[in-house]
């Protein structure tokens, strides 16, 4: 497992190992959704993530 | 092997593919839209294949155009991806190849819209002709209601929001009655997951209680939906009609099965769970037989 620190709380959580470059995980204690924007060895950074823009989805 | 991804993010249904794919011992190569920048005279992108999953419709079409431009295949196309992501281009195409679709308006000024809406009736829809995910869709009740919204497009920056596109509402619970349960007399749609010429799953979405919108992202409640050879046809029908590879297609139920839009990067969290179906990996499993050929 990998750690990250959510950017919102700053609660401490663990990540999987098979985590992914630009993939969106939620920080386990307040439930924001994050963007991966860096995995090191043991380490995991991340960013706070837009939820919705003009031209979003389907 | 290997094929290419381009997305804003890995969302669950990206991570889904890339999960499959590895699964598979297929290589992806993600290529973030946040990231990705290319002279547009030298191709940037290894594989021949690459699969569009863009959140951002904008960013979808133009990186779209950009790769088959250099000679790659996309799925879906630059072609299906216009069409699709234009409620009023899809509708025209619909049309022309007669397949059933609500009846449906299109004006380009306020008092235009009016007239074509004491034709069509309230209660109707106004929806925009670029967009997803409900936004700003409204449910006209009355010429009241309908003069509050349509002067309120028109002082909206966006050109795409003064296209005025009305159809008429049809939200009725399903047709066959002895099918109902209580809980299930909820008015709903159908989304349908066709895959090249398949179709892999169905679900009903049940409107939740105080949203009309029957969208999956804004809290509809999602029940497995049996493939009908009816649904099946009109789904693989609409594929056909613009020329679609992989789409979520969305059915109503009227007098009779109508389609109301066909989704060319549609999400499939929701039908994955609904009907148990591994959307990612049949996807993975389509472009494995697109690179074989």
């Amino acid at each position: 497992m990998k750690k990250a620190t959510c950017v919102e709380c700053y609660f401490e959580f663990e990540v999987d190992d098979d985590v992914m470059l630009g993939e969106v995980i939620e920080c386990s204690d307040c439930g924001k959704e994050l963007e991966v924007i860096e995995i090191k060895d043991k380490e995991v950074a991340l960013q706070k993530t837009e939820t919705e823009e003009e031209d979003w989805g389907e | 092997m290997e094929f290419s991804m381009v997305c804003n993010r890995l969302s669950w249904e990206e991570k889904s593919i890339a999960q499959a794919a590895k699964r598979k011992n297929i290589k992806v190569d993600i290529i973030l839209n946040t990231t990705y920048f290319v002279d547009l005279e030298e191709d940037n992108v290894s594989n021949d294949i690459v699969l569009q999953r863009s959140l951002s419709y904008v960013r979808g079409l133009y990186t779209t155009a950009i790769m088959e431009n250099f000679g790659h295949q996309v799925i879906n196309s630059y072609k299906t991806s216009v069409t699709c992501g234009n409620k009023l281009l899809t509708t025209l195409e619909l049309l022309k190849a007669k397949i059933p679709t609500p009846k449906t308006y299109c004006a380009f000024t306020k008092d235009s819209a009016l007239e074509a809406l004491d034709e069509l009736g309230y209660p109707a829809v106004i929806k925009p002709v670029i967009g997803s995910w409900g936004r700003l869709i409204a449910l006209l009740k009355d010429q009241d209601f309908a003069k509050a919204i349509l002067e309120e497009r028109e002082i909206m920056g966006n050109i795409f929001q003064k296209i005025y596109f009305l159809y008429q509402i049809i939200r009725q619970p399903p047709r066959n009655r002895k099918q109902y349960v209580s809980r299930d007399k909820v008015p709903r749609d159908i989304r349908v997951f066709v895959i090249g010429e398949e179709v892999v799953a169905a679900m009903y979405r049940h409107e939740m209680q105080g949203d009309w919108r029957s969208t999956a992202t804004r809290g509809a409640r999602a029940v497995n939906c049996e493939v009908t050879p009816e649904i099946e046809d009109l789904a693989l029908k609409s594929a056909k009609v613009v020329d679609g590879e992989i789409l979520g297609i969305d059915l109503i139920e009227g007098e009779e099965l109508m389609v109301q839009e066909i989704n060319h990067v549609s999400g499939f969290h929701a039908l994955s769970n609904s009907c148990g179906v591994d959307i990612g990996g049949r996807i993975v499993d389509y472009i494995i037989e697109k690179i074989k050929k």
